[in-house]
């Protein structure tokens, strides 16, 4: 779409790539909760503990929680937005909207349909749409009564906690022949269409789409199994 | 029971963030009807999720914190969600994500003849893109057509059949510009579906606009 192309282009950082602001600051919590981030695997305790801070946020307005979020997801969205196209800039004031969304619509998180992290994704995600496209992105009112009435049974048929899900998912994106982890990341972490996937690898659009729809089947596949 | 789903390259699409627009009203509308495709989108957004906790770090502003905590404490953005109110039947069939696109209740709509015993509302047309209501007299049969971009069909009432396959409410066809197909809507009421039309125009021909509110004009 002209829009989505237009603002990706425009948004190529021009100095990115020389880093000035080195300090996290505001956030005493930052280094270390970074630095256990990245040197270890997170466990589910830890994203218990996210969905946790966002609980407090909503309940009590935790203000110290909410330190934790920021210091874990700040610097991640950020880089995250910056990947998907934005500028540096950019992507600090869509981080900074990102989670202001997040204290706002804390009420909102229900940690039996989502993660902490996919939950704050779906935020970081539509806040950028809106901001690159005309038009709003077509979302999903869960409240709506819709649902109700003409949607199928409701979900929750998984057995397995979100945490859980997301452990799964992250072992199995382990197990991806790298050409297959490489288009997947490009879709999601890049936020690239299949289209431009193929032009970037040069490839034939046809082995995008069919190495997402493979590896997108089998990991449907694994957390099947895992519900047994 | 819905038995027609959006190939999971689309859902992919969707929760990743790049599908465009008119593609993800279509998803949006159907996930609405379908909690099949809402578990696959969920999924396929925890792979986000994944990517986004494992993914690189990047130093934040100074007072990045601060300014958040000021957002935070300052007036709410003004939405501005032009919330329309609707009738009840309008309420009933058209799925949430889908009634930003209307500005009135179904039976007010600019519906046009377009075609016999077919009835069209335009909801947004740009460039090459339209989003249309379709409504479809019963047993009427859509003369056979192919495309010039991609055909999205979402029904949202009724239903019809197409060669060996039937489709129902919540189903969704997806059909590239290289089949040629007749749908016959169901005999006991009227067929009302979304369609999403992209691609290059490659019919332009009056008749052929007039004749078939499928091919793009």
């Amino acid at each position: 779409m002209q829009t989505q192309i237009d603002a990706r282009n425009s948004g190529t950082p021009a100095g990115y790539g020389r880093p000035v602001l080195k300090i996290v600051s505001g956030t005493e919590a930052a280094p270390d909760i970074m630095r256990r981030g990245s040197a270890k695997r997170r466990e589910n305790d830890d994203m218990k503990h996210m969905a946790d801070c966002i609980r407090a946020v909503a309940e009590r307005q935790d203000r110290e929680a909410f330190r934790e979020l920021f210091a874990f997801y700040a610097p991640r969205l950020k880089a995250f937005l910056i990947k998907r196209g934005a500028s540096a800039g950019e992507a600090e004031d869509v981080m900074q909207e990102a989670l202001t969304l997040v204290w706002r619509k804390a009420a909102q998180f229900d940690p039996s349909k989502a993660s902490a992290s996919t939950w704050i994704y779906t935020i970081a995600r539509n806040r950028r749409i809106d901001l690159i496209r005309r038009a709003k992105r077509p979302e999903l009112d869960p409240e709506d009564p819709f649902f109700s009435s003409v949607s199928e049974q409701p979900d929750g048929e998984q057995e397995y906690t979100r945490n859980e899900r997301v452990k799964l998912v992250r072992t199995y994106l382990k197990t991806l022949p790298a050409e297959q982890l490489q288009v997947v990341q490009k879709a999601f972490y890049e936020e690239m269409t299949h289209q431009e996937i193929a032009a970037e690898l040069d490839m034939p659009l046809g082995t995008v789409k069919s190495r997402i729809r493979i590896a997108m089947r089998r990991l449907r596949d694994h957390l099947d199994g895992a519900e047994l | 029971m819905i038995s027609h789903h959006l190939s999971d390259e689309y859902l992919v699409e969707y929760a990743a963030g790049s599908l465009p627009e008119a593609e993800s009203l279509v998803v949006a509308s159907h996930l609405a009807m379908c909690s099949e495709c809402r578990a696959r989108v969920e999924t396929f957004e925890s792979v986000g999720a994944v990517l986004l906790e494992d993914g690189a770090a990047e130093a934040v502003s100074n007072d990045s914190f601060d300014k958040v905590m000021e957002m935070i404490s300052g007036p709410e953005e003004e939405e501005t969600p032009r919330r329309m109110e609707f009738d009840r039947s309008t309420l009933k069939l058209i799925p949430p994500p889908l009634r930003d696109y209307l500005d009135a209740d179904l039976s007010d709509l600019d519906w046009k003849r377009a075609g016999r015993g077919i009835q069209e509302a335009r909801l947004k047309q740009d460039g090459d893109i339209r989003i249309s209501l379709l409504r479809i007299r019963p047993e009427q049969k859509i003369p056979a057509h192919t495309h010039g971009g991609e055909e999205f069909t979402l029904i949202l009432d009724g239903g019809y059949t197409d060669g060996d396959a039937h489709y129902g409410q919540g189903d969704v066809s997806h059909l590239d510009g290289s089949v040629d197909h007749a749908p016959v809507a169901d005999p006991d009421r009227p067929c009302l579906c979304l369609t999403v039309l992209t691609g290059p125009a490659r019919l332009t021909g009056r008749v052929g606009r007039m004749l078939n509110p499928f091919i793009r004009g």
